[in-house]
């Protein structure tokens, strides 16, 4: 679906990918992680065709990106980390722009507008910045796109919003749908996404399902004088830690810690998950 | 599919451009009329017996046609500029040039057509109302009158693909920023081409670029002005670069990067 080759971007003389190489496949929902500054909305808007690669290609089902043609388009929606609504109402947004998208579905908008509790029939820039983006997302979802691409998805939503967004989006998934959400929010793509991109010092560092990476390492919480762990770091109630999985015991996926993890640059950490990708 | 242009894929667009933007182009309108109303109070309390002279109706005509189409037209990609509103612009399907056409049709024609009927309207209001009812205080600018229309009309296309390049290629304070171009290479062509006919004939010039006459003072006075075929040649030569600067901010567009 989505093939990234060689690919090399930065602004003015500020590169932030260097030959990055990525291949994302649909059925999945990727969480692409990344510090502040990482390059994660620009790798987003690589694939958007937003930005133009210096070098290398970005292609989308076989289209470059950059090209923006509409047959591209009518199958790729981008959610941003600001969303921009005209001064109309829900209703009226999906009249005017809903047909641009051949699988847009009118009904599921106005279900998933309900269940976000955004009013279909208030203008969209009177609503608060929270509700404006829970309708984005809410007509993301109903235009069917086989990808769809969403940059901090849950800045800006409340408890029960990113409860029901992490449902929704779910939900929304289908064998023929690409997600990919980007945030350094990391807490709020638990028991959401299938895999997990981290994206450190140019280059893509982990592209792994959870289940690779349980079967590779476990979560544990080891006592305070523990040693023999790949990555630990001090709790309340001792050493929140990543050790090798001999036992093929499966954990829960901790993706905060392996985030945290990775970008201090644990090596034998990444070495042990990208051996067992590779194999 | 076609990915350059769909007739109803381009109607679609239009519509939804229409209802979204339609607002502020009604209150633009509104502006518009408020200041045409206000150059015919001011123009018309001067004069006794209270009218505007043709004159005086076709250098509004001009000023306010000019003045507002540009400023209307640099601000027609302010979606494309702004980074909140460009990633949905950009990645809404419909093709660059869809996407061109529309801006290029309501700041080009929509506009001149708008403010035509909006001036005559005012005119034709106001001289009804207060001038004399008899000539030459009710008699109205007539555009097709003359040669002057075509003038008007081509200032009017050179600064529409001015401020129609400026409004893609800069991403804020687009008037601004165009004028300030618009200005140099103005300049810039004017002291070339002052250089270039010092150079040619030895003497100093005295010019008018904007009326095609060069006046140059060697021995006595040499005014030159061009005859009819080359002033022709002139309006082909404008239409050219009129041309090129729509062109060009069509590629501008299909190259904008957010």
């Amino acid at each position: 679906m989505i093939e990234i080759d060689q690919l090399t971007f930065g602004y003015g003389k500020q590169k932030l990918f260097d030959n990055l190489t990525l291949s994302l496949k649909p059925g999945h929902i990727y969480g692409l992680l990344g510090m502040n500054g990482a390059g994660k909305s620009t790798l987003l808007k690589n694939i958007a065709g937003l930005v133009f690669p210096w070098s290398g290609t970005c292609t989308v089902n076989g289209v470059n990106a950059d090209k923006r043609l509409p047959s591209f388009l009518q199958e790729l929606f981008f959610v941003p980390e600001d969303v921009y609504l005209p001064s109309v109402n829900a209703k009226q947004f999906a009249q005017s722009t809903g047909h641009f998208y051949p699988k847009f579905d009118h009904g599921q908008f106005i279900t998933l507008l309900a269940d976000f509790d955004v009013p279909a029939n208030w203008q969209l820039t009177k609503l608060s910045y929270g509700q404006q983006k829970k309708a984005m997302i809410a007509f993301a979802l109903s235009t069917n796109t086989s990808l769809l691409i969403m940059d901090e998805p849950t800045n800006g939503l409340d408890i029960p919003s990113k409860t029901q967004f992490r449902k929704t989006i779910a939900s929304g998934l289908t064998d023929e749908r690409c997600i990919i959400i980007s945030t350094h929010q990391v807490r709020d793509l638990d028991n959401l996404i299938d895999t997990v991109l981290v994206l450190h010092n140019q280059h893509i560092v982990l592209a792994q399902t959870l289940d690779e990476i349980a079967e590779q390492v476990s979560f544990e919480l080891l006592p305070s004088n523990s040693s023999g762990y790949l990555y630990a770091e001090q709790g309340l109630n001792g050493l929140n830690a990543i050790t090798k999985n001999n036992e093929r015991s499966y954990t829960k996926v901790d993706i905060e810690l392996l985030f945290n993890a990775i970008i201090s640059n644990t090596k034998i950490l990444t070495q042990t998950l990208n051996k067992a990708g590779h194999e | 599919m076609n990915n350059i242009f769909n007739i109803q894929r381009f109607l679609q667009y239009l519509k939804k451009h229409t209802i979204e933007h339609g607002k502020i182009y009604l209150l633009s309108i509104g502006v518009m009329w408020g200041i045409l109303l206000l150059a015919f109070i001011f123009n018309s309390l001067w004069n006794t017996p209270h009218y505007t002279p043709v004159s005086t109706q076709t250098e509004i005509f001009f000023f306010c046609g000019v003045g507002g189409g540009s400023v209307f037209t640099s601000l027609i990609f302010t979606s494309f500029g702004d980074k909140k509103q460009a990633i949905p612009t950009l990645l809404l399907p419909v093709s660059n040039f869809e996407k061109y056409l529309v801006a290029w049709l309501y700041s080009y024609l929509v506009f001149q057509i708008i403010f035509v009927c909006s001036f005559y309207f005012i005119d034709w209001s106001f001289m009804g109302m207060f001038a004399p009812k008899y000539k030459p205080y009710n008699e109205l600018f007539n555009i097709t009158k003359g040669t002057d229309w075509q003038m008007l009309f081509t200032v009017y296309a050179v600064l529409h693909a001015f401020t129609f390049w400026g409004a893609i290629y800069f991403n804020k304070l687009h008037f601004i920023k165009t004028a300030v171009v618009f200005f140099i290479y103005f300049m810039v062509f004017n002291v070339i081409s002052k250089v270039f006919i010092s150079s040619i004939t030895n003497g100093v010039v005295r010019q008018d670029v904007l009326r095609s006459r060069a006046v140059i003072m060697q021995q006595g006075d040499w005014d030159i002005t061009p005859n009819n075929n080359l002033i022709n040649l002139g309006f082909y030569a404008i239409a050219v670069v009129v041309l090129l600067l729509w062109v060009s901010a069509f590629f501008r567009l299909k190259e904008k990067q957010v």
